[in-house]
């Protein structure tokens, strides 16, 4: 078979059975009478916001299905692949998890007394006893980009009380926060994406700033007071400014400073993560004041 | 029988899906390969058949796009309707033996489609890189819809 289709000369016209069509029948076949009538229709569902809203949603939950349905046996594939992998490596891996769980014993043996010690001094000076933080674990079903948007879609919703600006975290530090809360699915706003806005802290300087996420992998470290204290190498944590992150979690390394703009390294390695964590900090009813505020704004 | 040409008639737009739905998460290095990547079938069918791609069609694939990429619904289906509404005009200066003057149209389209997109969403560097990726992919997404173009035509 050719590689591409030959290319037909075009035989002689064939005889129309109607060679005057009515003008229903032009408008009927006409493309730009279907695009007038196509945007007319759209534009006019896409102003009327009640109607609108649940068309999204229903669109976002109905397109992250369809792609978790399509992708789904890829998926099990490269599971089926690292289990036997894990299978064939499974000695050294029980070897590695019992010295760690060794390692992991002994710090137990060590905290213990300094978290007694630390529940005293608290009662003596009366401090406020810490929220229980709840963690949710999420699959990630993809992380659709397209140059300038990057986000994860993960398994969990409603259904699993999720709620709009949740932080979600992995291991190695913060990955964003809930941006849109499906039923079953939602859509994580990573902090590398053009729409994000993280409260930050630097470590060593103690410099308040804003993380700017601008697209690509590195984002920026803007509304800094005193750019010089800044330093190459410095860590990134959150401020808890705002409300949405709780202070102190992790998020990357000042990886660069040209012309005044700071770039930060992300700990967190996007494109390996496939679970993540959604932390439960506050009360239903924060985060919904959050984001009526943050809408009349 | 009829219900069976009708499904194969369908097959161009269900390329357009794969393609979305597959390529959403690729990227060669750093630098993504959507949208682009979604632009070679339809480049390839508004070439070859466009009356395969419903206006219709198209608008409820952007719709896809746009659900799934987290941009205001019926921005890439505006997109698509306007190269389905400019294609017909411009399909008549290209020739389909002509294989390279075919590859540099793609390269004109998806550059002319991408710097709308960019002036919309305000993109840069990374869209640029993601077209030259584009350009150098069509041939080889070309020679399997073809094959596929091929794979109807027989049929129906």
């Amino acid at each position: 078979m050719a590689l591409f289709l030959r290319y037909k000369k075009p035989g002689p016209l064939k005889p129309t059975p109607n060679p005057y069509p009515s003008r229903f029948q032009f408008w009927r076949h006409s493309l730009l009478a279907s695009f007038i009538l196509i945007l007319i229709g759209g534009g006019t569902l896409r102003l009327y916001k009640p109607f609108y809203d649940p068309i999204q949603d229903g669109f976002f939950e109905g397109a992250v299905w369809l792609q978790k349905g399509f992708l789904q046996p890829f998926h099990e594939t490269s599971v089926l692949l690292k289990d036997a992998h894990h299978f064939i490596y499974l000695k050294d891996e029980h070897g590695r998890l019992k010295l760690e769980n060794e390692h992991l014993h002994k710090e137990v043996l060590v905290l213990r007394p300094l978290a007694h010690e630390n529940a005293a001094l608290r009662k003596m000076l009366n401090v406020p006893p810490v929220e229980v933080v709840k963690f949710t674990a999420a699959r990630v079903l993809s992380s659709p980009y397209d140059g300038l948007h990057r986000f994860f879609l993960i398994e969990g919703g409603q259904k699993d009380d999720l709620i709009k600006d949740q932080p979600v975290i992995v291991e190695e530090g913060v990955v964003g926060r809930l941006e849109k809360v499906g039923v079953h699915v939602a859509r994580v706003l990573l902090i590398t994406d053009l729409n994000s806005r993280t409260p930050v802290v630097t470590s060593l300087s103690n410099e308040k700033a804003i993380l700017s996420g601008n697209g690509s992998l590195l984002p920026n470290l803007v509304y800094v007071n005193d750019v010089k204290k800044i330093q190459i190498g410095e860590q990134i944590v959150t401020s808890g400014l705002g409300g949405i992150f709780p202070p102190g979690l992790p998020v990357g390394v000042v990886d660069a400073i040209e012309n005044g703009k700071i770039k930060v390294r992300p700990y967190v390695p996007f494109q390996k993560v496939e679970w993540v964590q959604v932390l439960t900090i506050h009360s239903e009813d924060f985060y919904k004041e959050i984001n009526s505020a943050l809408e009349e704004e | 029988m009829k219900f069976i040409a009708i499904s194969l008639k369908l097959l161009p737009l269900f390329s357009l899906l794969f393609m979305i739905m597959i390529g959403s998460s690729w990227q060669i290095g750093i630098f993504p390969l959507m949208p682009v990547l979604f632009l070679i079938p339809v480049y390839y069918w508004l070439v070859y058949h466009p009356s395969w791609l419903p206006l219709g069609g198209l608008f409820v694939v952007g719709l896809f796009y746009d659900s799934l990429m987290n941009h205001g619904l019926g921005l890439t289906s505006f997109f698509l309707m306007l190269s389905a509404l400019l294609g017909p005009p411009i399909r008549s200066y290209l020739r389909p033996d002509k294989f390279p003057l075919i590859w540099f149209g793609f390269g004109l389209f998806s550059g002319g489609y991408l710097l709308l997109y960019g002036l919309i969403i305000s993109g840069g560097f990374t869209l640029f890189v993601s077209w030259v990726n584009g350009i150098i992919l069509y041939p080889l997404v070309a020679w399997v819809l073809s094959h596929l173009h091929g794979q109807i035509q027989k049929y129906v």
